[in-house]
């Protein structure tokens, strides 16, 4: 079997352009996915960014003042209608929402631009800008009424954007309605309150309180969008070493190197069992070059401690034994069928696949709870939330059950690519 | 022509094993996908201790559970932590007596949606408590629920689409990608026929015979464009006539784009042939630009999400974006063909430039 081991690895090693393929192409899609996606998937919204067309057909100044002049006609005793001029001022939803807007938090994410009707349609047809917010005439005073009178309709914003659901559209929506919700409750304590007598209360353009916090499931830090795409993307590219080891066998096979082997007396399994070995210590390999690739350049997995490397280690190695029965199965049914299709198929479609399932290219918690069931039984995945949950510093017997159910699938697949796997005669 | 066309049709009727498999392959996931729906809740697993009683805790519940999207499901906290560290969920919920905690493990888009919902809940429930302690009377908080019925404010939202358009879905983005992104490898594995006959020599027979140059591609690349087209088309139907997603009122422009798409991608492969030698070494590469080409233009998720710019420059150079770009006008937008002109037109020269690179490094060696 020794001989067999350093075959294969000599022929990969000599075949330059496949090496490379295999270690630097895993390495570029982390860095790109790292630095396109991380900042928003990380939850961090400074990285959307868009322009908001405003368009103001309201006079605060002027609502303020007709609200005053209905005050006076009611005949409402001059304290109380100053008392109620300031509140006025106070509340109005147009200085708030102005703000609002130039909040920092705000404008790191929306850029707004005062703009006319007619040039914000035409600037959002154009797709220059995301939405317009239109306040509509009189949206001062209406306001006003309704909220200290509790008199007349109210009155309404208006988001319109160029395609609902879109991303941007919806994050500005969200932003706009959480501000309508907040106003309409305060305003709505502000009524009670004045029905019950028990004063004017202010209301509070900032009512973000000290609240809630996030805690981890043991004292690391959560896994960082970088981190999670270098094992992402590692656990997929692993894969492809199962494909590149059974289509060196194909072309073995068709260069008779194969039928030689057989003719030198050895046993054909002997021959699957190297395959099998040379694509678990390549997996390793690989791994651990990225890894440690990573690690260097740009973020680390973990705190460094022997205990934690010899953790990883030990995933990999689990990982690496079901790629390396990926390559016997692979193998097999190339050689007993002589078609390469099959090889063609599983790095095509079914890596992909795997991928997706497995949480390689985002989490699927945001998908059908079906998905990530099915993504804890692909290899891939299994080994994915093994390794997040190492470098959350969970304790062994949490990695045991994703780890168990990769062994238990590579013990399958080594048994059916022996089964498949022509003996002496048949071939 | 005819005749090379011709003898691919033979060959796969031969062994359709891996057109075939791509096809179902293709077909079932995007069906799981397309099939499961996006109506589910997102459960969110909710625990709490001593410091609240049994009828607080779904008190809050009850006020938590009101939304349509996140589900709060109560349980006991060793289970909730250890199905957040197993991964099972990426965030649970802690109810303390006046506050909360998020307990996470990884970071999770849909982490900052729970808790903006959450605070604000909480924000107004306190507030609420709050005054209702300084001696509100009883009817207060019935009070201010009837005063929210009847809200100051309210939140017109329109959009400038046509009357016929569809409301953008992330779901149908999705399955848009993944069919196109499937329906590359479909592509490129049947083109890699031609390195395959090269390299047994069937190639040099076939040059020496009566038939052009030109004839002999042609009959390649319009069967592997046939290929590709029905995949995709195929898949489309499903999608409308299946399972009943609108995709608009113009299949017919659908179709042109396919076929744009479809040919910039048979060029392309034409242009990876000439660049690698070997079926082993095309059976490495096939999948990794496949895929690096998906990620890049958008076909996992939205390409407005993205936000560094040389990863937004890189992103036009893949053909998948246009037609991904093309596909979302037609549906959601309602545009006409003329409307995508700039697309389509990116996606046919890009395969004429693919095409014309490509048949040279072929023909140089």
């Amino acid at each position: 079997m020794g001989t067999f081991l350093k075959k294969d690895i000599l022929v990969l090693l000599r075949d330059r352009a496949e090496l490379y393929i295999l270690l630097l192409m895993p390495l570029i899609l982390i860095i790109i996915l790292g630095f396109a996606l991380g900042g928003l998937l990380g939850g961090n919204t400074t990285a959307i960014q868009m322009q908001v067309a405003i368009v103001q057909e309201d006079d605060e100044q002027l609502g303020i003042d007709e609200f005053v002049e209905t005050l006076i006609q009611l005949e409402i005793p001059e304290d109380r209608i100053q008392q109620l001029e300031l509140v006025a001022n106070q509340i109005s939803p147009n200085t708030i929402l102005t703000t609002m807007f130039q909040s920092d938090e705000f404008s790191d994410i929306v850029k707004t631009v005062d703009m006319t009707s007619s040039a914000a349609e035409q600037a959002l047809k154009a797709g220059e800008i995301t939405a317009i917010l239109t306040i509509p005439e009189n949206f001062t005073y209406r306001a006003l009424q309704k909220t200290l009178l509790g008199e007349g309709g109210g009155s309404s914003l208006q988001v319109k954007v160029d395609e609902t659901g879109s991303f941007r559209a919806r994050v500005f929506h969200d932003i706009i309605d959480s501000f309508v919700h907040t106003f309409n409750f305060e305003a709505a304590l502000h009524q009670s309150l004045g029905r019950q007598g028990e004063g004017e209360l202010t209301i509070s353009s900032d009512i973000s309180h000290e609240l809630g916090g996030i805690e981890t499931v043991s004292r690391a830090k959560p896994v960082s969008s970088f981190q999670y795409y270098t094992i992402g993307m590692a656990v997929m590219f692993v894969l492809y070493v199962s494909t590149t080891i059974a289509s060196k066998a194909y072309v073995e096979k068709q260069q008779h190197v194969f039928n030689r082997i057989l003719l030198a007396n050895k046993h054909p399994f002997v021959y699957l069992g190297g395959k099998f070995i040379s694509g678990m210590i390549i997996a390793i390999f690989q791994l651990l070059i990225l890894f440690t690739i990573t690690s260097l350049i740009f973020e680390p997995l973990g705190d460094q401690t022997p205990n934690f490397l010899l953790g990883m280690f030990a995933i990999s190695v689990v990982l690496a034994t079901s790629v390396g029965a990926f390559a016997a199965l692979l193998t097999a049914i190339s050689v007993r069928f002589d078609n390469q299709g099959v090889i063609n198929i599983f790095s095509g479609g079914v890596v992909s696949i795997f991928a997706f399932l497995g949480g390689s290219f985002f989490p699927t918690s945001g998908l059908h709870p079906i998905i990530s069931q099915l993504g804890t039984w692909t290899p891939n995945g299994a080994a994915l939330s093994a390794y997040i949950q190492w470098m959350q510093g969970l304790p062994l017997e949490f990695i045991i059950s994703p780890l168990t159910r990769i062994a238990v699938l590579s013990i399958l697949l080594l048994v059916v690519s022996f089964l498949i796997f022509p003996r002496r005669r048949s071939v | 022509m005819k005749s090379v066309f011709l003898m691919q049709w033979e060959r796969l009727r031969r062994a359709p094993f891996m057109v075939g498999s791509f096809f179902i392959l293709t077909i079932l996931f995007v069906s799981v996908l397309g099939g499961l729906g996006a109506e589910y809740k997102l459960a969110v697993y909710t625990y709490s201790d001593e410091t609240l009683s049994e009828q607080e805790v779904d008190v809050w519940l009850e006020k938590l559970n009101v939304s349509d999207a996140i589900e709060f499901q109560l349980m006991a906290e060793a289970e909730a932590r250890a199905a957040v560290a197993r991964g099972d969920v990426t965030i649970a919920l802690q109810l303390l007596a006046n506050d909360y905690r998020l307990l996470v493990a990884v970071d999770d888009p849909n982490r900052y949606i729970i808790e903006n919902y959450v605070q604000q809940l909480y924000t107004e429930e306190l507030r609420l408590k709050g005054i209702e302690e300084q001696g509100a009377g009883a009817r207060f908080r019935a009070d201010v629920e009837r005063s929210m019925n009847d809200p100051v404010l309210s939140l017109v939202s329109m959009s400038i689409q046509g009357e016929n358009s569809v409301q953008f879905n992330n779901q149908i983005h999705v399955l848009f990608g993944m069919t196109l992104y499937f329906s590359i490898f479909t592509i490129l594995f049947s083109l890699t026929r031609v390195v395959e006959e090269k390299r047994v020599g069937t190639w040099d027979r076939l040059i020496l015979s009566p038939l052009r140059k030109w004839q002999i591609y042609l009959g390649h690349l319009v069967y592997c464009f046939l290929i590709g087209y029905a995949q995709i088309t195929i898949i489309f139907l499903i999608f409308k006539y299946g399972f009943g997603f609108d995709l608009g009122d113009r299949f017919g422009t659908i179709l042109v784009i396919i076929g744009c798409f479809t040919f910039a991608i048979v060029a392309l492969g034409m242009l990876i042939m000439g660049l690698v030698r070997t079926t082993q070494q095309l059976q490495a590469v096939i999948p990794i630009v496949s895929t690096a080409m998906a990620m890049l233009g958008g076909a996992y998720w939205p390409i407005e999400i993205v936000t560094n710019k040389i990863m937004l420059a890189a992103s036009k150079a893949t053909p998948i974006f246009y037609g991904l770009e093309a596909l979302r006008d037609v549906v959601f937008q309602n545009k006409g063909l003329l409307a995508l002109a700039e697309p389509l037109s990116i996606l046919l020269l890009f395969g004429v430039i693919c095409m014309g690179v490509g048949i040279n490094l072929m023909e140089r060696r």
